[in-house]
């Protein structure tokens, strides 16, 4: 014990004199200031996390990209988790190193690297050697994230072939498209009219009341400016009704109106709700009498009575005024008659409208109840709501269109919904896009073949199909061999099999290509079937052309510049098409089209398209010049409120006359397919429904939806770290199916199952399900291409990516829906059981 | 610097996690630059401890009838922070800002703050034998940037500022959301809670009647723990009154023995 | 007063007196070392510890000299709990090979004997009195009690901390919370305990439990007559 005394004493005196000098936390950890954050670089790109483009920043410290800011100049400034966690994208150690050459069969995933003169000689070799035999055409590119945009198609132009084979028929490229242009006109693809994807806005920010249907705004993409645009909307009182076979939490998860729908019956709601709008007579005659083809006098056959040439390209129709009573042209119409029955030099004559009114009497909300199991009184108020709002309302058009066999009309009966509201062109309604364009790097010269594409349009069953836009008529012309078997598909960034539907089918198809290359920074179920792979720069890589083409409402230009230099032996995309284009054209046109680049670089191409800049207004231009726009990164124009139809009437045709025209066309050889393209309203089921009226225990349609932490397919989000950290959080790779339904077939929730297409039973997907309160019974939902699905043998190179999952592609039929060429991606039945 | 809050709207939310996975890039970021830990092996090593935000997922009632909440799960940076009151090694910090903050190198990894967080926030590694929670981004607030989660949200669902500033604009959201939706809403912890945590540092707008179903409690509170601090409150007393006690009883023996050893003399004599 | 006889009687054995000693090491130990464990106010300790330590470890700031500090006390505090309990569970059995004939348990149940105990100790620490009591008084027999249950209670929870992943957090927040509460508790009684241990009027049995573990038999008979009692009878 007074040993112990002692050494305490002298212990406590010690800490009596130190606990003077007491804690100054502020000096135990990394001292931070200004400096830290004043180091960094900023450089503005623009992602590619999805396709997208949303502009932003990469912050750059000690030569590495450490974080990702938005770029603060647009009047939408903001960027999704995937753009947050493109760093981790850009520092995957799974990503293609070198160039690489096939030594296994295809598909199975055995290379060996080569240099990148070997590789590039093998192409160019093998496209010389075609060149010379007349068989340029028979060599396909397929960009899709493509890194030499103006130059990369061009090339393949100037080479000699015609199928430059756009992926947009998977997607947006057809339903969407044409129930645009049969409304609202717009450029035309070989005769048919039509508009992009950012053709209409939902005026998100000034709308009172909203439909989404078949879309959700959070994980869906276009967070630039569609995202921002929606949230804004929300904070500004923004109130929506979601009809969706599942509940999407990004829509609202609180006070938000969902609509459980039987998947593909989307069209008999709609349907209701025009009837439910028109025979209350409470749309919007004002609009339509001003705006619109409504008033147009028709005769018995549905055919425009009366109409003359006003210039070369316009045409107007006869109208019925009610002022005067006299027959007229609705240019010098006060009052045109929107409904009634006329006779018009002896003919029996009524409005487009009243024959619209006829159309949609049978469509009741009793009759749709039944087909979509939404209940009628619910559907008669979401009509009153969009009603007591309108013109402040939208309903959404979705993004990826064709899913079903009846998307084409559903898409085009939103728009006639919209129009009968009066929203379209109308502030806190639709927004009708301004673009702005600028000038090409490179004029490529046609070539004599023509596209497959062209072809396929021959048929009545395919006359409405993308001409630009068709991979799996590609497919379908390599199966067939028809009008002629290409030998050569160079895939970049395009991932067909894992993005389209019917993969069994796909992969036959490349089995017959002589050789399949592929330029991506990533693996993909694509890029294991190439011969040759070559590593592509990552976005954050490389410099780019100047881009105009976005999503939004107003003119948008905007830059991409080099963040950091290529990792491992990852080549610019620019590079790689300079260093073909040398190899294989003769130097005569390769000096013609490319020693601008060799000279100057990405400069060549930047001046070119500076040198032209059109479609701005007076006011814009005062605002815009090229070292603003350098220094910002993006320049935005202004939103033009207004009505503005392309269409051959200049009037937003609620009454199509190119459907009437091709209804005509085709009446004589296919009664059937001249039904769907009638200009009123009428019901198609999707295909799922006319094999089974009724679905058994174990079936569902398999839907899919946007996680907001992926992107398509794309390694740059399933394969990444950081996103996969939240996924699996969040059960990003399970199935949802509704609860009670599978219960009763005696799963649990977190079972690993086994699902596959009752018509192609032997492909099996092994998956973790999820039984869930907030999925249709009849929808089995996933989100779209975070699972591993069938052809998983990905997940050897893809190490973080989840192992299993559900993929529907993989399973799908490799069919088409009719006119408009789409996939039926939604469109089969699938069964579940547990697995062994 | 002045007091930093952040209000998360959750009407205007979009669900993108841009939020969460911004803050787990920014974590990567600071280790790269106060670790020299190089920032491409960083980000490819996703832990626990780097994700500060993380989502809770929680269903409520029957299909067609169906709610899926997911909860914004984060550290309150509360006005009496518990955490900080309990820490035994001093390693959190409460910075002018009212950021509350771990200081890594400082942390013993007794786990006592996970005790004490009446929202269980803070998060321990085995690994490291440290414990971590988000901290306000309190780098980025003092040299004037916006925190990685409030510049991360593209629908400004997220935004922080002086109390004045995101007051006024909580104000201002509510009017407007009352007005469309014709329900209360609540600013969770703009006001006082209660004693145990006092106001918060990040407010939650939400519709008041579905408090529980974002599992915002109306009274956060570790009763274990608040008993521990009333035990602690009360000890200089209960201390001092057997020290008190005890010395008052040997004066008294002293003065009694006195008396007696006086008594037997005078026996005696 | 007296001395008729020097016959001496066995108070406490000699494991009483072996675990009491070990016991009160224990106590300081866990004491310094649970001090600033439980409270900021008692910091300085940890840097008594956290100081030597810190010229090892290259740490510069006092608050990292703090954090070494609580280390080492933690390390301390553990090993001590470790040592703690080699020394109490054989103890422990071997008492509890005996337990009928603890002399702690009370003797009369009921409201009336508890009252009475209460004079009896009002009686002996006031009056300075000798009452009818057996060897120990209720106050001592309801700090015996105390001690062995808050024993108890201090290693569970003091377990549970240890092993924290085998618990809920609301068991470990009670688990936290009693042991923190408990160590206040024990405090007190023990600065209750040692006073009157170490006070004059208990000099024998300071003496027993220190040194001889005996006591005079007229010694017991003047001043626990029960006790005397009992130990006549056999």
């Amino acid at each position: 014990m007074p040993c112990l005394n002692r050494r305490n004493f002298l212990k406590l005196s010690a800490g009596a004199a130190l606990s003077g000098s007491l804690l100054s936390l502020k000096e135990s950890h990394a001292k931070v200031t200004p400096l830290d954050f004043g180091v960094e670089k900023k450089v503005p790109v623009l992602c590619r996390m999805c396709a997208q483009f949303c502009p932003m920043i990469a912050v750059v410290r000690d030569s590495r990209v450490i974080r990702i800011e938005s770029n603060k100049n647009t009047p939408h400034s903001g960027i999704c988790a995937r753009g947050r966690a493109a760093t981790a994208a850009l520092y995957n150690p799974n990503r293609i190193k070198q160039p690489l050459i096939r030594v296994g069969k295809r598909g199975e995933g055995k290379f060996k690297p080569i240099s990148w003169d070997d590789a590039l000689k093998i192409i160019s070799d093998k496209l010389i050697n075609l060149k010379n035999n007349g068989e340029e055409h028979l060599v396909a590119f397929l960009p899709r994230f493509n890194s030499a945009p103006g130059m990369d198609k061009e090339f393949f132009t100037i080479y000699g072939t015609p199928n430059i084979v756009g992926y947009g028929d998977t997607c947006f490229g057809n339903s969407l498209i044409v129930s645009y242009g049969s409304i609202m006109g717009g450029n035309e693809d070989k005769g048919v009219p039509g508009g992009g994807t950012g053709a209409l806005s939902p005026d998100y920010e000034n709308a009172k009341y909203g439909i989404l249907i078949g879309r959700n705004p959070g994980g869906g993409l276009v967070t630039f400016p569609w995202g921002i645009m929606y949230g804004k909307g929300r904070r500004n009182g923004l109130k929506v009704t979601v009809i969706d076979p599942r509940k999407p939490s990004e829509a609202g998860e609180s006070l938000t109106e969902w609509l459980p729908i039987s998947p593909g019956t989307d069209l008999a709601l709609l349907l209701a709700i025009a009837n439910t709008i028109l025979t209350s007579g409470k749309f919007n005659k004002e609009y339509l009498k001003k705006h619109t083809n409504a008033p147009m006098l028709i005769d018995s056959e549905g055919k425009p009575v009366h109409f003359e040439n006003i210039d070369d390209k316009h045409i107007d129709f006869l109208v019925y005024d009610e002022d005067d009573k006299q027959f007229k042209l609705s240019k010098d119409a006060s009052n045109p008659s929107l409904t009634g029955e006329f006779e018009y030099n002896g003919v029996k004559v009524t409005t487009a409208l009243t024959a619209l009114i006829n159309s949609s009497k049978q469509f009741t909300p009793e009759w749709a109840e039944k087909v979509t199991s939404v209940p009628a009184n619910k559907i008669k108020n979401v009509a009153e709501n969009l009603i007591n709002n309108a013109p402040q309302v939208f309903i959404e058009r979705g993004y990826r269109s064709t899913r079903y066999d009846n998307s084409m009309e559903e898409k085009r009966v939103i728009l006639i919904i919209n129009t009968l509201l009066g929203s379209i062109g109308t502030k806190g309604g639709m927004i009708i896009q301004r673009g702005v364009k600028t000038g090409s790097f490179i004029k490529a010269p046609k070539p004599e073949q023509k596209p497959i594409s062209h072809y396929y349009r021959k048929f009545s069953e395919y006359s409405l199909i993308n001409t630009k836009d068709y991979r799996r008529f590609f497919i379908k012309s390599l199966l067939e061999e028809k009008p002629y078997k290409c030998k050569v598909a160079v895939f970049w960034g395009q991932n067909i099999i894992g993005g389209s539907t019917g993969s069994e089918e796909i992969i036959q198809a490349l089995e017959k290509l002589e050789t399949i290359v592929a330029i991506s920074p990533y693996f993909n179920e694509t890029v294991l079937y190439a011969d040759i792979i070559l590593p592509d720069a990552m976005f954050l890589e490389r410099d780019e052309a100047i881009r105009t083409k976005f999503k939004a409402p107003y003119p948008t230009i905007a830059v991409h510049k080099k963040a950091v230099e290529p990792l491992f032996g990852a080549k610019e995309g620019y590079w790689i098409v300079n260093e073909l284009a040398k190899r294989v054209l003769d130097s005569e046109t390769y000096n013609t089209y490319f020693s601008h680049y060799n000279e100057k670089g990405i400069n060549a191409i930047l001046d070119k398209q500076l040198s032209k800049v059109e479609g701005l207004s007076e006011d814009e231009l005062q605002t815009f010049s090229p070292d603003s726009l350098f220094e910002k990164g993006v320049w935005t124009g202004n939103i033009k409120y207004g009505v503005k139809a392309k269409t051959k009437s200049k009037k937003i045709e609620i009454y199509s006359t190119f459907f009437l025209e091709k209804h005509f066309e085709l009446k004589a050889a296919n009664e059937k397919l001249a039904s769907i393209l009638d200009p009123g309203f009428k019901y198609q089921p999707p295909y799922w429904k006319t094999e089974k009226e009724t679905l058994g225990k174990d079936e569902f349609i398999p839907v899919t939806g946007f996680n907001p932490l992926s992107s398509f397919t794309g390694a740059q989000t399933k394969d990444n770290p950081i996103l996969n950290f939240l996924g699996g959080m969040v059960d990003w790779d399970a199935i949802y199916i509704n609860k009670s339904k599978g219960e009763k077939i005696g799963l649990k929730d977190g079972d690993i199952v086994e699902v596959f297409n009752i018509q192609k039973p032997h492909l099996v997907t092994k998956t973790k399900i999820k039984l869930v309160e907030y999925v249709h019974p009849d929808a089995l939902f996933s989100y779209y291409g975070v699972g591993a699905g069938y052809y998983n043998n990905l997940t050897n190179f893809l190490t973080n990516a989840p192992k299993y999952g559900f993929n529907p592609n993989h399973i799908g039929n490799f069919t088409f829906a009719v006119l408009d060429g789409g996939q039926l991606a939604q469109d089969f039945i699938v069964k579940i059981r547990r697995a062994k | 610097m002045s007091k930093n809050i952040i209000c998360y709207d959750s009407m205007s939310c979009i669900r993108c996690y841009a939020c969460m996975t911004n803050c787990a890039i920014e974590n990567s970021t600071r280790q790269f630059r106060d670790k020299g830990y190089k920032y491409e092996a960083s980000v490819n090593e996703p832990k626990e401890s780097k994700f500060y935000l993380t989502p809770l997922t929680y269903e409520y009632g029957k299909y067609p009838e169906a709610q899926k909440i997911t909860k914004f799960h984060h550290c309150n940076h509360c006005e009496n922070a518990p955490c900080k009151q309990i820490c035994p090694a001093g390693a959190i910090e409460q910075r002018k800002s009212g950021a509350v903050v771990i200081h890594e190198n400082v942390c013993v990894g007794c786990r006592s703050c996970i005790d004490a967080c009446p929202y269980n926030v803070p998060k321990y590694s085995k690994e490291t034998n440290k414990t971590s929670k988000c901290i306000l981004c309190h780098d980025r607030i003092e040299n004037g940037l916006k925190q990685a989660c409030v510049e991360g949200c593209p629908t400004g669902a997220l935004f922080s500022g002086s109390i004045q500033e995101v007051e006024q604009e909580i104000v201002k959201r509510i009017a407007i959301y009352k007005d469309t939706y014709n329900e209360e809403f609540v600013a969770y912890g703009l006001d006082k809670i209660n004693n145990y945590v006092g106001k918060l540092g990040w407010v939650t707008i939400i519709p008041k009647k579905e408090m529980n179903l974002y599992k915002l409690p109306e009274n956060p509170r570790s009763n274990a723990i608040a008993l521990r601090n009333f035990a602690k409150a009360s000890a200089p007393f209960l201390i001092g009154g057997a020290l008190a006690a005890t010395a008052g009883h040997f004066i008294y023996w002293l003065a009694k023995r006195k008396e007696v050893v006086a008594e037997k003399e005078h026996k005696e004599e | 007063m007296t001395h008729n006889t020097n016959q001496k009687i066995e108070v406490f054995n000699q494991i009483i007196i072996w675990y009491h000693k070990h016991i009160i090491h224990f106590m300081i130990f866990f004491i310094i070392t649970g001090l600033p464990i439980l409270s900021n106010k008692f910091s300085f300790l940890a840097y008594i510890f956290g100081i030597p330590v810190s010229l090892f470890a290259g740490a510069n700031t006092s608050a990292e000299i703090l954090s070494i500090g609580i280390q080492v006390a933690r390390i301390f505090h553990r090993v001590t709990a470790l040592f703690f309990l080699l020394t109490t569970i054989p103890f422990v059995i071997v008492m509890l090979k005996d337990i009928s004939s603890w002399q702690i348990w009370p003797e009369k149940w009921g409201i009336k004997p508890f009252f009475n105990g209460f004079s009896d100790l009002y009686k002996t620490y006031i009056k300075f009195e000798h009452p009818e009591i057996g060897k120990y008084n209720m106050g001592q027999k309801l700090f015996a009690w105390f001690i062995i249950f808050s024993m108890i209670v201090m290693t569970i929870t003091g377990l549970m901390l240890t092993f924290r992943d085998s618990y809920t957090l609301e068991a470990l927040q009670w688990a936290k919370s009693l042991h923190g509460t408990f160590f206040i508790l024990i405090i007190f009684f023990l600065i209750i305990h040692m006073y009157i241990g170490t006070h004059p009027i208990n000099r024998c049995g300071l003496k027993a439990i220190f040194r001889t573990g005996e006591a005079d038999l007229e010694h017991i008979k003047e001043k626990h007559p029960k006790w005397y009692k009992k130990i006549v009878k056999s």
